[in-house]
């Protein structure tokens, strides 16, 4: 019934099923708590509780979650008015720290494309580097350049420093990756001048390139990415509580009220959400538009990505010990369970690696943790489970398949653990790691270190497997049905150790640099003045690929024009052709003008269409089983690279 | 006849504090056979008889226990009366606190209120004194009330506190016993006595009735002494009851004789008929001088069976030994109107239920309040139903005051009733009301109610100056109030029949009864026929005159009725194999047949497995196995069936049934009996599936699945929940279209 419920679109099946999922797994966590925990001896006391804490916490994120993106916002622009004089004045900072020119350059150019009256916009190169290089491009370009002497408070002291020299009614900030599409702040700043409260306009996060989940799986616009319930689903619902947040780039925010709260915070290495919980105390409202204007690189390796997430957990978990939103002044009951629900998402650590290992207290040790018949187990368990999948697949199918949580989490749970913990017991301590972006990996190989604790603990849920067989059939047959149970349970978790295996084993990446895979009208000027109509297959800042028909008849090695279109204007570019197939042309840009690569942008990555229709196949709905056999075949993936992994080093 | 039974007892029963409640009227005494102890001399003219029984032969199942500086205890007993006492003497065993002042320490013993004798509570003695007390059998009543009446100080007492728990006697109940020899007294031969020939009630024996059939006795013979034996269980009381049957034959000791003109007995000449239909004539034991018989002789069968329904029902029998019976016809019966429990749909005072002397206490340690109460099997017993006590009651208020009232039922604490210190200027007696809920859920159908009553000082107090006594009165009109209850029977549960004989007696003349033995049911089939029957006239309290027995070949005919059947695993082979489907259990020891397919399909799929060990381990054992499960014939009918390997073992189990102590472990719908050791040991399972009869208005329905029915649960919560999510849906949305700027506040 469930299942044809969700046929009709609509919030009020969302809410029953929602409300309905909530039920059932708080009676299957009454339970658990009341009737099931077996205090017989101290080992199977510590895992009982252990694993009823585990569960507790899984609930308390489920129930959090089902209630901060119950109702997810869908907001619109607000336009603004006809009369330009009204339009404040903004200052656009691209704080930088040890990043390449060649990523920052580009990022700057698209922020100097931003539409928005010139006397009212300054672009700033915020270097934390104090490179010579990048004060040379800032005065070549036309954008100023703030530097400091020290690097104290990393990014949010970088951008504080800023605030002294500069004088902006609102500042729109992006990470030095992070290149926004001309129309951002149309699109942003109506709200600004309809809201004098509003200190806070969030738009997503987007990667062009593939994350280190997507290179390594091959899922690479085809599954949701890890980002992308965050931006899709959680961002949008917490914007109907007024609780969206600032994720520290692809943001607008009021000067005023950031000089009210004495800048962006400083105390914890999550400066981004600390600051806007501080505006959300002083009554400042926040909005999140949840159409991609922007796009940056995401982190090139998994080992980079762990310690990104680290540094979120740490920072996380600082937060809640030093300003806790469940406490203090100004903020409303659903503000605060949506900050709450926001930290303790980083908590997963333990409760995650327990349910990886319990399933083996029995098989290994015949300690039922669960002091209940296997059946009575899954009358409870599973209304709990099936329900909490259909409301998750409901709310969320279009933005993280079935199951896919398990696998995100799974694979940081290790690494998250221990700075969680850390910055709980004290929270003064860490200090801010910048995401390294825009490398390459030379070549395949698998991350041994930080695979190593998902090897073990494959490994021991594989012997685990095998115990499961030998009790089920051979030593404990009374006991069949626990036997299965754990059987079931451990099969289960081998799927998702699989596929983080499968993430941890780095892929090659091909190219230096990214592309961006984009159908652009396109035209083709050779040196004969033949003139050709065409369209890219994708583009990168170095050259194009170009789909044409087999009668452009041009060799590699020849000039020609290229010519890109965004609506009436025409850009010109210089060529050599690399390649020609049959009917794929490669091209390679000449040393481009600073004007021209200017127009390079403009036409590609700054074009409002940049990031439409990006995912490819986009599956209509999201089913719980697809979700899993999704899984399956990057589980099997894992282990063959595992096996492949272990006879090379042999 | 007296339509409630008091459940207080003879008397106001013993009274010590601290101690469980002990009933005067022996439950169950444990005297094994009547003639065990009993000497009978019967070469001299007037035969003489020694008997003696213990305290715990008279009920008292645990030592007499008595605190404080003044309590009491007391016994019943009775004798038979044949018997003309010539002597009777008291062995008193008993220990007391050593640290007793024996000058004015003492133990006074009393019967019928009269002083017999009182005892120095000597220093050293204190352990396992024994007393022989020699008591004048002029003093004995019809009835005998024997009172131990202790006081007690302590040797140089810091502070002589009454209720000191240093201040203690105690009487040993199973050493104490009460001795006396008699002149047996024959009794006239005259119906009118009857059946004083054969029963007394003041005797404090078990019962064992011997019937004398003719060999191969017809149904309606049968039947006849089905009538007999039940009638003899509702006289038993407490008493269990065993009916060994003879058939052909004369035992050496008094018997009914049942036989129709055309059989012979041998031993006994038959009288003629003289009567219309049947004649029933007392005459001596040809051999045993001391012993009757009753010759009750019919016609035909249906005039046998006639005769003896009216001689059970009559109650002015014919001042002879010989009396030509005119049958009567018997009123019908309505359902659940069993003398032996109390009238359903009824609010009942509880000066019905107790004497008045039980609703008063005044002494050192008040109370406690007990009642047996028969309530009626089909109480639906539920955890959510109760049934309400309405108790009014005055509590003496002077240097101490009621603090504290605590509720048993059958030892189970179901309710606590705290007090407060009364204010200064209440009055000596403070009246209470106070509802108890009793948890139906335990009753049972013979249930002990207890309450309590805790007083404390008002002030610690480092020296009691004055004697202070406790004093609770409970107003007779306070009331148990069974009306509205909801009435439904969960079946098969063997416990109904083991408590109750239900749900048999639910018609008390068992006129919707059939007992269906094999074709021709060997003595040992009959003994416990008879037993059941009387296990079941013994709970309802009126005879079965419309019971029918047949044979198991004709048990279509009977498909309205509840069914006993009876028999070997032999001899009832062929209704075994007939209903092999029917029937939870297979015990013909074939293979397990697969459980049929229904909702419980998992449920009976774990029982299998348990089945198919269980009787493959008993098989070929002595097993004895109880079944109970709803008629193949027709819904809503009961089937018992009583079997066991081998007829011999029949009866064993018929008697268990009868035990009240065991009736707790039929808990189930098959209950195995085995005997080890001459231990019987009674296992229960629960397998059949349930049936119910009774109705129940939606609102007792509801009230009683609220808490735990799944489904209805489940219901709740959806219905809750899309009324949640339609109240959250327009809340919501006005919220966002609020965010969104679409509406102005």
């Amino acid at each position: 019934m469930v299942f044809y419920l969700r046929r009709y679109a609509g919030s009020y099946i969302t809410l029953v099923l929602v409300a309905l999922s909530a039920v059932v797994s708080t009676r299957y966590l009454y339970w658990r708590a009341t009737e099931t925990l077996n205090l017989t001896t101290l080992v199977n006391s510590t895992f009982s509780i252990g694993l009823l804490v585990a569960e507790m916490y899984a609930w308390l994120i489920l129930v959090m979650g089902l209630f901060q993106s119950i109702w997810p916002l869908n907001r619109e622009s607000t336009p603004l008015p006809e009369d330009e004089s009204l339009w404040p004045t903004v200052d656009v900072l691209i704080p930088t720290y040890n990043e390449p020119l060649s990523v920052v350059r580009t990022t700057v150019m698209a922020a100097m494309l931003i539409e928005w009256p010139d006397a009212k916009k300054k672009v700033y190169i915020l270097d934390d580097g104090r490179r010579d290089e990048f004060r040379a491009f800032a005065e070549e370009v036309g954008v100023g350049y703030i530097t400091r002497s020290d690097n104290k408070f990393a990014k949010a002291g970088n951008i504080n420093n800023a605030f002294k020299r500069i004088s902006g009614e609102f500042v729109a900030i992006f990470d030095c990756d992070h290149m926004a599409t001309s129309t951002f702040l149309k699109q942003t700043m109506g709200g600004f001048l309809t809201d004098p409260k509003l200190a806070l306009v969030q738009t997503p996060h987007h990667f062009l390139t593939p994350d280190p989940f997507e290179r390594n799986l091959g899922s690479f616009r085809r599954i949701p990415n890890e980002g992308e319930l965050f931006y899709g689903l959680v961002q949008d619902g917490n914007d109907f509580w007024n609780a969206s947040f600032f994720c520290g780039s692809c943001a607008v925010l009021r000067r005023s009220a950031l000089d009210e709260i004495g800048g962006l915070a400083t105390d914890t290495v999550t400066e981004d959400a600390h600051t806007s919980l501080n505006l959300h105390r002083k009554g400042y409202n926040s909005a999140y538009i949840r159409v991609t204007m922007s796009a940056g690189l995401a982190t090139e390796t998994l080992g980079a990505h762990v310690k990104q997430r680290m540094r979120w957990a740490r920072g996380m978990a600082q937060v809640f010990r030093l300003d806790c939103p469940l406490l203090g002044k100004g903020l409303t009951f659903a503000q605060r369970l949506c900050y709450t629900n926001a930290i303790f998402h980083f908590l997963y650590g333990f409760p995650r690696l327990f349910f990886l290992l319990s399933p083996l207290t029995y098989l290994f040790f015949e300690n039922s943790i669960i002091n209940a018949p296997a059946w009575v187990i899954a009358v409870y368990a599973l209304p709990h489970l099936i329900m909490g999948f259909i409301a998750n697949s409901r709310l969320q199918g279009e933005f993280r398949h079935s199951f896919w949580n398990e696998v995100y989490e799974a694979a940081l749970a290790w690494y998250i653990m221990w700075p969680t913990l850390g910055a709980m017991i004290n929270p003064k301590k860490g200090k801010f790691d910048v995401t390294a972006k825009g490398g390459y990996i030379e070549r395949g190989f698998f991350d041994w270190k930080i695979g190593m604790p998902y090897v073990v603990l494959f490994l021991l849920n594989a012997f685990g497997l095998a115990a499961g067989f030998l009790r089920m059939f051979w030593f404990n047959t009374e006991d069949w049905d626990t036997a299965l149970l754990n059987i079931a349970w451990t099969s289960y978790n081998l799927v998702m150790i699989g596929a983080v295996i499968a993430v941890a084993m780095e892929t090659r990446q091909i190219r230096k640099g990214w592309r961006v895979e984009k159908e652009l009208p396109a035209g083709l000027l050779l040196a004969s003045g033949q003139q050709f109509e065409c369209e890219t297959l994708d583009y990168a800042m170095t050259g194009v690929r170009l789909k044409v028909s087999d009668l452009v008849s041009v060799k590699p090695g020849e000039s020609l024009t290229l010519y890109l279109f965004r609506e009436a204007q025409r850009f010109e570019f210089p060529a050599e052709v690399v390649v020609n197939n049959a009917n794929e042309l490669r091209l390679k840009f000449n040393e481009l003008t600073l004007e021209q690569e200017r127009d390079l942008v403009a036409a590609t990555l700054s074009r409002p269409d940049a990031w439409i229709n990006w995912i490819k196949v986009r599956e209509e709905v999201d089913h719980p089983l697809r979700g899993f056999s999704e899984l399956l075949g990057f589980s099997r993936m894992g282990v063959k690279r595992m096996k492949l992994a272990t006879r090379k080093a042999a | 006849m007296n339509k409630f039974k008091l459940g207080f007892g003879m008397l106001l029963a013993l009274m010590c504090w601290g101690q469980e409640a002990i009933s005067a009227v022996p439950d169950q005494p444990a005297i094994k056979h009547v003639s065990a102890n009993e000497v009978v001399d019967s070469n001299e003219d007037a035969a003489k008889s020694e008997v003696e029984f213990s305290l715990l032969q008279l009920g008292v199942k645990a030592p007499l226990s008595m605190i404080g500086g003044d309590a009491i205890s007391s016994v019943d007993f009775s004798f038979n009366v044949v018997r003309l006492i010539k002597r009777i003497r008291l062995n008193l065993h008993y220990s007391y606190s050593p640290l007793l002042n024996p000058a004015n320490s003492f133990l006074k013993v009393e019967l019928n209120g009269h002083e017999v004798a009182v005892l120095n509570l000597l220093k050293g003695k204190s352990k396992d004194a024994e007393a022989l007390i020699e008591i004048d059998p002029l003093m004995l009543q019809e009835w005998n009330h024997l009172t131990f009446h202790y006081t007690g100080h302590l040797v140089k007492p810091f502070c002589d506190d009454p209720r000191s728990l240093k201040n203690w006697l105690q009487i040993n109940n199973e050493d104490t016993h009460i001795e006396s020899s008699a002149d047996l007294l024959p009794v006239a031969m005259s119906m009118s006595l009857f059946p004083q020939q054969f029963f007394d009630r003041h005797d404090m024996h078990d019962m064992s009735m011997a019937l004398v059939l003719p060999n191969k006795p017809s149904w309606g013979v049968l039947q006849s002494a089905g009538v007999i034996a039940s009638w003899f269980g509702s006289q038993a009381e407490w008493r269990k009851v065993r009916f060994p049957s003879y058939l052909n034959t004369l035992p050496n000791q008094s018997a009914i004789v049942l036989a129709t003109t055309s059989d012979v007995i041998d031993g006994v000449t038959l009288p003629p008929v003289t009567g219309k239909q049947a004649t029933i004539t007392i005459v001596k034991h040809p051999t045993n001088p001391l012993a009757y018989l009753l010759l009750v002789v019919g016609r035909d069968e249906q005039s046998l069976l006639a005769a003896t329904r009216t001689m059970v029902t009559t109650r002015n029998r014919p001042d002879a030994a010989k009396w030509d019976i005119q049958a009567d016809k018997l009123a019908e019966r309505k359902p659940f109107d069993a003398p032996g429990w109390l009238t359903e749909n009824k609010v009942i005072r509880l000066d019905e239920v107790l004497p008045k002397e039980g609703l008063h206490f005044n002494s050192l340690m008040a109370g406690p309040l007990e009642m047996v109460l028969h309530l009626p099997p089909d109480l639906y017993r539920s955890p959510a139903t109760t049934v309400p006590i309405n108790l009014a009651f005055e509590s003496s208020n002077n240097s101490r005051y009621l603090r504290q009232i605590n509720a048993f039922i059958n030892n189970y604490a179901f309710q606590v009733q705290r007090y407060d210190m009364p204010d200064s200027n209440d009055p000596k007696m403070v009246k209470t009301r106070l509802k108890l809920r009793i948890p139906s859920e335990r009753l049972t159908g013979k249930d002990t109610i207890s309450i309590r009553f805790t007083f404390i000082d008002k002030e610690t107090k480092v020296c009691e100056t004055a004697f202070v006594t406790d004093e609770i009165k409970i107003d007779p009109g306070s009331t148990i109030d069974l009306e509205g209850q909801p009435r439904r029977v969960t079946l098969p549960d063997l416990r109904y029949l083991a408590y109750n004989g239900f749900p048999y007696s639910k018609m008390a003349d068992l006129s919707e009864t059939v007992v269906l033995l094999p074709d021709s049911p060997d003595h040992n089939e009959i003994d416990s026929m008879l037993t059941l029957l009387g296990h079941v006239g013994n709970k309802s309290g009126y005879p079965a005159t419309g019971v029918s027995v047949a044979s198991i070949k004709q048990a279509e005919k009977f498909a309205d009725k509840d069914i006993l059947v009876i028999g070997s695993l032999t001899g009832l082979r062929p209704l075994l194999e007939s209903w092999a489907s029917d029937i939870q259990v297979n015990l013909l020891g074939k293979d397990q047949p697969s459980p049929k397919l229904g909702l419980d399909l998992l449920h009976k799929l774990m029982h299998w497995g348990e089945q198919t060990l269980l009787f493959n381990g008993l098989r070929g054992e002595q097993a004895m196995v109880l079944v109970g499960f709803e008629s193949p014939m027709q819904s809503q009918r009961s089937v018992v069936m009583l079997t066991a390997r081998d007829s011999s073992n029949l009866l064993t189990e018929a008697i268990t049934l009868n035990t009240l102590d065991k009736a707790k472990d039929f808990n189930g719908d098959v209950v195995v009996i085995s005997s080890e050791d001459s231990l019987d040991s009674v296992v229960a399972f629960d397998w059949a599936e349930k049936y119910s009869n009774g109705r129940l208005t939606f609102w007792q329905w509801f009230n009683d699945n609220k808490t735990h029915n799944p489904v209805l649960a489940a219901l709740a919560a959806i219905l809750l929940t899309l009324l949640f999510a339609a109240q959250a849906y327009y809340k919501f949305r006005r919220k966002a279209d609020k965010r969104l700027g679409k509406v102005m506040t």
